[in-house]
């Protein structure tokens, strides 16, 4: 199943990579970026990275590519409005196919969606915290700080324009 | 699925997003080959940690430090895209080609 689940996930990320790199216009190579994400989401699913997959998708596609979209349509470059008025029933019937598949595990297997460990056992994400905020609690912090930083120059740099 | 495919294919990812920061001339597809550069680095390195074992109960470094990639990776998209914003008012341009540093 999981190796199914890779090969699959990777000739994904790859012809959506192709895609990023080779589309015309940056709307959408942005488009692709989608799709690249949800290969690498699948090769870290499949991997046995389950935390990792979803923070893929919550991170890159739900703040990063979010920010590129806006980028892009903020400096006016769009899609033609004939190329979307074509894409959009795809696009309706592949959201609709990932929100059936997502409700997939909750209607059959409620509680077999995740991978449980034996009693007493720490899971993933327990692991995953206790390690984040254990040994590496200095680097956790430290990120936190780049993270607020790097918010703080954004705002400067596109403050102070002239002096560019 | 062993370790030399999974390194394999975070080199190819890695290797796209080289050849996309030399061919094209748009600024924002740049940035997004830099974003492929450094997920194809974190699929080598989680290719690297599942190598020592099953990822479902165990955390090796190797996993623990994608999250900080992925820091790495949105701190570099938001000050670019910044820089890009900034570069588009003065220059009124995107492409590399078209820009005069004067």
């Amino acid at each position: 199943m999981s190796e199914v689940l890779f090969w699959l996930s990777s000739v994904v990320a790859v012809v959506s990579a192709l895609g990023i790199v080779f589309s015309p216009q940056a709307a959408q190579s942005a488009f692709w970026m989608f799709a690249e994400l949800l290969g690498i989401s699948g090769i870290m699913a499949a991997l046995g990275a389950y935390l990792l997959s979803l923070v893929t998708l919550l991170v890159y596609a739900g703040a990063i590519l979010v920010l590129f979209i806006f980028v892009i349509m903020f400096m006016g470059q769009r899609l033609p409005i004939k190329q979307i008025g074509g894409l959009r029933l795809a696009g309706a019937l592949l959201a609709a196919a990932f929100v059936v598949v997502l409700l997939l595990p909750l209607i059959f297997s409620p509680t077999h969606m995740f991978p449980s460990s034996a009693a007493g056992a720490l899971t993933h994400t327990e692991l995953y915290g206790s390690e984040l905020f254990g040994r590496y609690q200095l680097l956790t912090q430290m990120g936190a700080w780049v993270l607020l930083w790097v918010g703080v120059g954004a705002f400067n740099i596109n403050g102070r324009r002239d002096e560019i | 699925m062993n370790l030399n495919s999974v390194l394999v294919l975070g080199a190819l990812i890695s290797t796209i997003g080289i050849l996309g920061i030399l061919l094209r001339k748009n600024l924002v597809i740049m940035l997004m080959s830099l974003e492929l550069i450094v997920l194809g680095g974190a699929v080598g390195l989680l290719g690297g940690a599942r190598s020592h074992g099953a990822l479902a109960h165990a955390v090796p470094d190797g996993a623990l430090f994608i999250p900080f990639i992925f820091l790495i990776a949105a701190a570099d998209a938001c000050i670019g895209l910044t820089l890009i914003m900034t570069l588009f008012k003065t220059q009124k341009t995107l492409w590399v080609d078209e820009m005069d540093n004067s």
